[in-house]
């Protein structure tokens, strides 16, 4: 009896079915034919986990953005700018950064605001070429000189 | 204490001129109420160099006198100067109002009448603005075990309804007290790292599953007093 002759045999071809059946489960949300046929979908697809990826990095790129944008109009609001609210924070040794700044701006109006003046009364005791504030000072900041 | 005025009227209704002391405007240019007349088209732009005790005086006194025209009257004080009013020191005026601002915090904390307390804690790489009872997530390993009480230090902000303290950078450990359990340890769903490129017979893809720990915060707190430092600082939390 040949016994060893089975062990040539090569193993049995793997069913498609179930190989197109994981591509077709991420890809049922698309349209057309992107959905149905592999060989289109599976193009698709392989942008799409691409894209997964590099949106990791763009999604905190993005929150920084949107935080700078909220903290500058939070300032805006408040006659200042989101410039001389940064590097007059720096000044004072306040280290917040923009995700809490962003924060306070939203939910503590009144934190935020006092920040905007301590700040100011930084910049108006060491003035920044470019960042001069010429309105008068706000009433009610008292700094003793210890900015 | 330098001040810029763009108009004298505008100063005048904001009553600044009257912290100057030194300017002198003749009455020909005054109307009764004190507002000056329209001093001709040009805008006036005034640096005055005040001394630190100003003298507050109104302008009334100045307009009793007879002076030609605008004149800046640095250190001489006039011959007729019937009515001089308070004279007040800038400094002595701040610190009473810092003083009573910090008894009024101080009063607060004693009868703990300031409600619920947020901080700004900074944790594990990251800042993130926490109060009593929230869930804040710590990605990556962490040597606590789950049910172990941590104590938050860097904390830089400490907020409530009345009043804020801020930290330059960090507020004082005996101060403030931020206290959180760890609840949960376990592993973050799976992410895929798919690379392609493309007509380039490369693909490759990887899965990813990171620790993190969810912690609770238990309690955000002040502990001692503002303005109130300890004789001996540095020393809570030694063994000796």
């Amino acid at each position: 009896m040949l016994i060893t002759r089975v062990l040539f045999n090569r193993a049995p071809k793997a069913d498609n079915f179930w190989k197109r059946r994981r591509v077709f489960k991420l890809t049922a949300h698309y349209r057309g034919r992107k959905r149905n046929c592999y060989s289109i979908a599976i193009k698709y697809l392989h942008r799409a986990l691409v894209y997964v990826k590099k949106g990791r990095k763009l999604k905190k790129k993005d929150a920084i953005e949107l935080w700078q944008q909220r903290i500058s109009a939070g300032c805006r609001e408040l006659g200042s700018s989101y410039e001389a609210l940064v590097r007059g924070m720096a000044r004072c040794q306040i280290a917040l950064d923009k995700k809490t700044l962003a924060n306070l701006a939203i939910w503590e109006p009144r934190t935020f605001k006092s920040l905007t003046q301590i700040a100011a009364a930084k910049l108006r005791q060491e003035p920044i070429k470019g960042l001069n504030d010429i309105s008068p000072p706000p009433a009610g900041v008292i700094t003793r000189g210890m900015l | 204490m330098t001040v810029y005025i763009d108009t004298i009227n505008m100063a005048l209704m904001r009553n600044l001129l009257s912290k100057l002391s030194l300017i002198q405007i003749s009455p020909k240019y005054l109307r009764p109420n004190g507002i000056v007349n329209s001093i001709p088209s040009s805008r006036y732009i005034l640096q005055v160099e005040t001394t630190e005790k100003c003298a507050i005086r109104t302008l009334r006194s100045a307009a009793f006198n007879n002076y030609e025209g605008v004149k800046l009257n640095a250190a001489q004080q006039t011959s007729a100067e019937p009515q001089q009013e308070v004279l007040e020191n800038q400094h002595d005026l701040e610190l009473a109002v810092t003083k009573e601002t910090i008894t009024k915090v101080n009063n607060q904390i004693e009868e703990n009448s300031h409600g619920r307390l947020f901080a700004v804690i900074h944790f594990a790489g990251k800042q993130r603005r926490v109060t009593d009872g929230d869930l804040i997530m710590v990605e990556g390993t962490h040597p606590t075990n789950v049910g172990d009480v941590i104590r938050a230090e860097k904390v830089l902000l400490l907020g409530s309804r009345d009043f804020t303290l801020l930290g330059r950078p960090l507020l004082r450990p005996d101060l403030v007290r931020v206290e959180a359990t760890v609840v949960e340890k376990s592993l973050t769903h799976t992410k895929t790292i798919f690379r392609n490129r493309r007509r380039k017979n490369y693909m490759r893809i990887n899965f990813c599953r990171n620790h993190f720990s969810i912690l609770r915060i238990n309690c955000v707190r002040l502990e001692g007093l503002v303005d109130q430092r300890p004789e001996v600082e540095g020393v809570e939390g030694r063994i000796f």
